[in-house]
């Protein structure tokens, strides 16, 4: 019975060519957001493959000059002596940590486009190396991307309200429903098969082409929980898809005329998916602000000043403490400015830890906040969901940053102990500096939080659909 | 600003005229009005951009920093030693001496503003060219504010409020010039009174001396001039859709 509708019911749809033409419209979206996303992914994936062959190329030829000033061959001052390793450690050898795209990038840019994806390590304090943003036109940073999340969350929405919102009121407006109600078949029975075509269309137009789009992009599917991540993907826009179905029948089964559905409910999709994730992001930054760039910058000259007045004092205090680093002579042409400035760091860094802790607080009250009223709006829900799997949101982001703070240290504590002593690098030393490698994010940890969100777009669901149904049984065929 | 709004109000109020005159049920005039508007406030404003990076490629930030950092070095002829040894060798032949410490000026003060110049005009060069892309890119927007008048709108009200790019360009060209201003008096501070044999303290007048920065912001006629595109392409689109909005109106029919 059901499939008999579903089959009359199609006939219907292609006599109307207007849904074709609005589904080819999101299909050719979502191709081209697809092939954004993947442009995007490749284009930082040509930046890390650039600063990594750059740092190789460094890295030989400080090799040669190191046997060439060995050698005798050549002279250079302090600072141009890679053999020294403050020279080295901060600013000739420096090393690149980068985070690779993730397997399904091209889903969604999400913040990738505002988050420095690789950083040059230096011995210097950190605020000294983790400003080196991408370069890009602000007014483009402004629009935003056009890629596949946002054809999911802002257009898929509109495509199947276009479907929909007149899915009971048309019928009763052409004076059909009371026709096709008089046959044995119950308003449940044939709404549901009115929906359940039309989902499975437009479902597979935007699912079909997603994958097909994201697969032709060079998406790593066969890395390793690309496919259950690809899999939840689905599951997390067939759930949206699913709510913005079910408003539609409860905004019919008020039993509205079809101009009025269509006004309210495109008022709905302006305030679920424009204007409340808008007010969220105003307030979350009004009620939890971030110390300034200027207040950073500030904290860091303090420090700067106050540890130039105080170098020699610190020396001291350094060369008490540490007997066996004390310079035996004649080593280099500059012997206490590597440990001066080993000094100057410390001191910055102390300087700076309160404000970036501030920072750090204020940004995690922000992301609790949002993620406690993330559930008013489904558009949120879904959308930090897809840029968890796309790996472009907060979590391997934050997971990124604690690695670059790790490799920072072990660089550190590589070179300050042989500034100190005053010792000079070999070709050797080359071979055991420490290495970064990208951890991946705990793919367990993606799915656990994905599986909430699945849960948590079920929500409305249930809270629209129970009411919606109920209103349907009292539904007024005519009149 | 607030014509820009009139205009851009206006428009809205003519085309939705025009269309609901034209269409042949109201289903039809409320798609093609909301399709316009999602097409116009969401969809063109990243298209554009991506049109805009895909025909003018913003460099990225690796090989912009890479660049300037090479052509900073020097190569050849420009490397720093090449061009410590060339300044000397000038020095010497204008002030006809045969070592530093014989120079009536301080060496180290020249050798500091010469290197201040040589990357004067690296960043001079790089972020001309930098610029000179984005304001290509503003070029490709305004085209497609053809299309979609919110760009105009942007466009205006961004610039309107001083809140846009030539107006940050402005205040870091500003910034930019005290930054050299300052530099220099140091250095010819520095190439004066500093000797070549010992070390020199500056007391504080050198600092009483230099002029705090005071900062012009540009001025609601220079504003003006450029947006005057941005007003054209509103101000045309608000009489085309009040063209369309008078013929729709006589040509229809009251069945």
């Amino acid at each position: 019975m059901l499939a008999q509708i579903m089959k009359y019911e199609w006939r219907n749809l292609q006599a109307d060519r207007m849904p074709f033409a609005v589904a080819a419209i999101l299909g050719l979206a979502i191709a081209y957001g697809a092939a954004n996303g993947s442009n995007w992914v490749r284009f930082q994936q040509s930046n890390i493959d650039a600063a990594l062959k750059e740092q190789s190329t460094r890295m030989s030829s400080i090799r040669a000059e190191m046997a060439k000033l060995n050698a005798g061959e050549k002279k250079v001052s302090a600072f141009a002596d890679p053999r020294l390793p403050q020279s080295f450690g901060r600013n000739m050898g420096l090393h690149y940590v980068v985070m690779p795209p993730a397997p399904l990038g091209s889903l969604a840019v999400g913040q990738s486009d505002l988050q420095p994806y690789y950083f040059k390590v230096s011995t210097n304090s950190k605020e000294t190396f983790v400003n080196n943003d991408e370069i890009e036109n602000p007014v483009h940073l402004l629009a935003g991307r056009f890629d596949l999340a946002f054809a999911v969350l802002y257009l898929f929405p509109l495509v199947i309200l276009a479907f929909s919102y007149n899915i009971v009121s048309a019928e009763k407006e052409a004076g059909t429903l009371a026709l096709a109600l008089s046959q044995p078949v119950g308003l449940g029975r044939l709404i549901t098969a009115k929906v359940v075509l039309r989902a499975m269309f437009v479902f597979a137009v935007s699912i079909l082409i997603s994958v097909a789009g994201v697969a032709a992009g060079g998406a790593a599917l066969s890395a390793e929980g690309a496919l259950p991540r690809l899999l939840l993907w689905v599951g997390v826009t067939v759930l949206y898809g699913a709510f913005w179905f079910v408003l539609a029948i409860g905004m019919n089964a008020l039993g509205r005329s079809s101009a009025t559905n269509a006004m309210v409910l495109a008022g709905v999709w302006l305030l679920l998916v424009v204007i409340i994730p808008a007010v969220l992001n105003v307030a979350v930054k009004a009620m939890y602000p971030v110390p300034s760039r200027i207040e950073l910058i500030q904290a860091i000259r303090v420090a700067g000043e106050e540890s130039t007045r105080e170098g020699s004092k610190l020396l001291a205090r350094y060369m008490e403490d540490h007997p066996e680093m004390a310079p035996a002579g004649s080593s280099g042409s500059a012997p206490d400015f590597g440990t001066l400035l080993v000094a100057l760091n410390d001191a910055t860094e102390r300087k700076v830890r309160p404000v970036l802790a501030r920072f750090d607080h204020q940004l995690q009250q922000q992301q609790q906040f949002v993620e406690r009223f993330r559930y008013v709006s489904p558009a949120i829900v879904a959308q930090s969901a897809i840029q968890d799997l796309a790996g472009s949101g907060t979590h391997r982001y934050q997971h990124f940053l604690a690695q670059v703070d790790a490799y920072h240290r072990r660089w550190r504590d590589y070179f300050v102990p042989r500034i100190l002593r005053k010792q000079q690098l070999t070709g050797s030393d080359l071979d055991l500096l420490p290495q970064f490698t990208y951890q991946q994010e705990d793919n367990a940890a993606v799915m656990w939080r994905c599986t909430q969100a699945l849960g948590s777009l079920c929500v409305p669901l249930i809270l629209l659909g129970v009411p919606a149904m109920l209103a349907l049984r009292r539904y007024r065929v005519a009149g | 600003m607030m014509l820009a709004y009139l205009l851009y109000f206006a428009l809205f109020v003519a085309g939705t005229l025009a269309v609901s005159a034209w269409a042949p049920s109201s289903r039809a005039a409320l798609i093609v009005m909301l399709g316009f508007w999602m097409f116009n406030c969401l969809v063109a404003p990243r298209a554009a951009s991506d049109i805009a990076k895909t025909l003018r490629p913003t460099p990225s930030a690796f090989e912009f920093g890479h660049k300037v950092e090479l052509a900073l070095q020097g190569t050849g002829h420009d490397a720093s030693e090449e061009r410590t040894k060339r300044l000397e060798a000038e020095l010497l032949k204008k002030y006809k001496v045969d070592r530093i410490e014989a120079l009536p000026i301080n060496f180290n003060g020249a050798r500091l503003q010469d290197g201040e110049d040589h990357g004067n005009q690296v960043f001079d060069d790089a972020y001309a060219e930098l610029w000179d892309i984005f304001s290509q890119q503003e070029r490709i927007h305004r085209v497609a504010s053809f299309l979609a008048p919110s760009l105009a709108l942007r466009s205006a009200s961004m610039a309107f409020a001083g809140a846009d790019f030539s107006q940050h360009v402005h205040f870091a060209k500003a910034a930019e010039d005290y930054r050299r201003m300052l530099q220099r008096a140091m250095n010819e501070d520095l190439m004066k009174n500093a000797s070549n044999t010992g070390p020199y303290f500056a007391g504080d007048d050198l600092w009483a001396k230099v002029p705090p920065f005071a900062y012009t912001a540009p001025d609601a006629g220079w504003v003006l001039v450029r947006q005057l595109p941005s007003f054209g392409v509103l101000l045309l689109w608000a009489m085309g859709t009040a063209v369309m909005a008078v013929l729709a109106a006589n040509s229809g029919r009251a069945d």
